[in-house]
């Protein structure tokens, strides 16, 4: 059985009157992957930021729990190796010298930090860029880089803001395989996301925060077996005018007891639960009495990016 | 068509700079004053110190003395010995003093005698000094003219006592007054230094002035930019999340500027001592205020790069304090040519202080005790300027 190593209780965050951030609570197993979902604004970063060390909460408790070592204390950044989003390295200095500072300044010396130092490089595939100026590197490259100055020191919880943001499919996989990595050393990890397949690929448990408050949680099967509880009918046409869209809907409204209308171009998403007849005849009837040419015509079952966007978006009635 | 656009854009970015451009009118106006202050086109006054030794109570002396009184830009203080006199030109309180001795009247009535008057300056003051000993010339000068004409009237009417012979008269004062025309003689003598080379002379100045701004240059400008720099390249981020103090990343920051202030003053002073003959005085007392000049600086640098938000704030708010700190405090022109009042200004700001307190080291060969209220001065900056920073900082972070 996985030993919790790090919990969150009851964190909240007040800026003035504003309520930022509303009893969070949450735990991580070693060798576990925590997802965190929310929309803009939601509160993900001010929590990444409190637990950080980099600003302080209002309240609760963040706990190295196989340590009985709380936020405020001096070893505590020593077990902790965060990602920032955006990418922080000297750019004047090669991905090596990056690596050597960081490991320096959490009190690593000598030949086994230099040894530690290339076989990180080794391990994320960075050997020929080790003498290679920051600056010089890929996008890609970059943020392998920056993932390296997060692990240097071996933290037993690592946290990830955004690891994979604007780089192309073949590094985000590398990234991945990274993250794959350290749990198979049994690190813990906190991987905050856009990406919702990124969450659903990697992560053992998710939490959904939303205005400030933690509205899921749960793995992803869970999460969408417990939410996903519906189907979504997505219709798109060649062409169509706003004001057959506008009559189309209200048909749709009078004939479908749907959750949620999400109108995006020609294309129109009828998000119905599952309990609930097959609507595809009926949608294609209503799309031929206004003589409209359908482009495609499928029913998706609910995602994990489903389940995400029931939690932050309001149904179009 | 697209030139205006862009350079529209350049405009609506600068309105979110008022601040900078406040700071990029109001300075150069500011220096106006300043400088139109120090400057002042109104005939400075001078303070001189008299020691009357003359021991007859003579209307020549009484004479000379009031006419010199009635001097516009003399301040004329009495003084009873050498002693006293020494010690306000040391203080300050007069920039010279002339002796007149025992002997003065009957040597001025004398025929064959030459009267003296001893005159003392500071010449660690040479603008001041120059400008007194043109004085006192100019008057003794003017005063020899009458002094010469009583000798004369004496030594004539003594020859010619047997008889009234006018053209005998005029002959014998023709060539009394051609031989003897300077009867009073001004002896001047240079109080204060040993050294020749001890005075605030334009390389002295330079050199200390150009140092001190410098080392603001390097502390303000390039120093806050460095720090700012890593916040806004996020490597800010990078160190606070390592398990270091902000106040020990600051300090490492302040530090390594710290050094290389410390160099250019190493460098700036041993350049003007080999080459210029600039003096360095008590060589630890020299360290030592550059020391705490630096320091200053640098925590002020720090401040500037907690405030500022974005690089060319950074470099708007040092550009002001470097203008305004310079002139107010003496870097560009001697102190001893501005008015009192601007002088006790510019020895509560640190590059005053640093300035006056230099003055004392490498001009005045002074001891420590005599720039303990400079050194105090300067490091109340750096105490205010560094607390403020961390103030700031940690109000941030609890946010």
């Amino acid at each position: 059985m996985k030993e919790e190593i790090f919990f969150v209780k009851d964190l909240c965050k007040r800026y003035g009157k504003k309520q930022v951030l509303n009893n969070i609570s949450f735990s991580i197993k070693q060798g576990e992957v925590l997802g965190i979902l929310g929309s803009n604004g939601a509160g993900k970063s001010t929590m990444i930021k409190i637990i950080s060390g980099l600003s302080k909460c209002s309240s609760g408790e963040i706990n190295f729990a196989n340590k009985g070592m709380s936020y405020l204390d001096k070893q505590y950044k020593n077990n902790l190796g965060i990602v920032p989003q955006d990418i922080s390295l000297y750019e004047n200095m090669t991905v090596k010298e990056n690596l050597v500072l960081f490991s320096r300044l959490y009190g690593l010396k000598g030949k086994m930090m230099l040894v530690g130092v290339n076989n990180l490089i080794e391990e994320l595939h960075l050997e020929d860029k080790a003498n290679t100026e920051v600056r010089k590197l890929s996008g890609g490259m970059k943020r392998r880089v920056n993932i390296a100055a997060a692990i240097v020191h071996n933290p037993q919880l690592i946290i990830m803001d955004e690891p994979t943001v604007g780089i192309d499919p073949e590094n985000r996989k590398a990234v991945w395989e990274i993250i794959e990595n350290q749990r198979k050393k049994k690190k813990s990890i906190i991987l905050v996301s856009h990406y919702i397949e990124e969450i659903e690929e990697l992560s053992d448990n998710v939490i959904i925060i939303e205005k400030g408050t933690k509205v899921a949680e749960g793995s992803p099967s869970k999460l969408i077996e417990k939410y996903g509880l519906f189907i979504t009918y997505s219709i798109e046409f060649y062409n169509i005018i706003n004001k057959i869209q506008e009559k189309l809907i209200v048909d749709i409204n009078n004939n479908i007891n749907s959750e949620k209308i999400n109108v995006i171009d020609n294309k129109i998403d009828i998000v119905v639960k599952t309990d609930q007849e097959n609507y595809m005849e009926s949608l294609i009837g209503m799309a031929r009495s206004y003589k409209l040419e359908i482009k495609n015509i499928n029913i998706k079952k609910a995602d994990l990016e489903d389940v995400f966007i029931s939690f932050i978006k309001e149904p179009i009635k | 068509m697209k030139f205006l656009v862009l350079l529209g854009k350049e405009m609506y970015n600068l309105r979110k700079n008022i601040g900078v451009l406040i700071i990029l009118f109001l300075v150069p106006v500011f220096i106006i004053f300043i400088m139109g202050y120090a400057f002042q086109d109104k005939e400075k006054s001078y303070k001189l110190g008299i020691i009357n030794e003359s021991v007859n109570e003579d209307d020549i002396v009484e004479s000379f003395l009031d006419n010199l009184n009635e001097i516009d830009a003399l301040n004329v203080e009495k003084y009873k010995s050498k002693d006293i006199a020494n010690e306000a030109v040391d203080s300050g309180n007069v920039d010279g003093y002339i002796i007149i001795p025992k002997n003065f009247v009957d040597k001025t009535k004398s025929f064959d005698d030459k009267a003296e008057i001893r005159f003392y300056v500071n010449k660690a003051r040479p603008i001041t000094a120059q400008a007194l000993e043109g004085i006192i010339n100019g008057y003794v000068e003017k005063y020899n003219t009458i002094a010469t004409g009583i000798a004369t009237t004496i030594k004539v009417m003594s020859d010619n006592s047997d008889g009234f012979d006018i053209e005998k008269i005029s002959n014998d004062a023709e060539t009394y007054i051609n031989d003897n025309s300077a009867h009073i003689v001004l002896n001047t003598k240079y109080i204060g230094v040993s050294d020749k080379n001890n005075s605030m002379s334009s390389y002295n100045q330079t050199t200390c002035g150009m140092t001190a701004m410098f080392i603001l240059f390097l502390c303000l400008l390039w120093g806050s930019s460095n720090i700012l720099e890593e916040k806004l390249d996020g490597t800010m981020t990078r160190l606070s999340l390592a398990p270091v103090k902000f106040s020990t990343i600051l300090a490492s920051k302040m530090f390594y500027i710290a050094l290389l202030a410390f160099l250019q003053f190493i460098i700036f002073f041993t350049i003007g001592h080999k080459i210029l003959d600039v003096p360095l005085g008590d060589v630890r007392l020299l360290l030592l205020l550059n020391i705490i000049f630096i320091i200053q600086a640098a925590s002020l640098g720090l401040l500037v790069s907690v405030i500022a938000k974005n690089r060319l704030t950074s470099i708007g708010i040092s550009f002001f304090l470097i203008m305004l700190l310079s002139p107010l405090g003496g870097l560009w022109f001697p102190l001893e040519n501005v008015p009192d009042g601007f002088r006790k200004f510019s020895s509560l700001l640190p590059t005053g202080s640093y300035m006056l307190a230099l003055d004392k080291i490498i001009i005045q060969n002074k001891e420590f005790g005599s720039i303990v209220t400079n050194c105090i001065v300067i490091l109340v900056y750096f105490i205010v300027s560094f607390g403020i920073a961390i103030f700031i900082q940690k109000k941030r972070e609890t946010n």
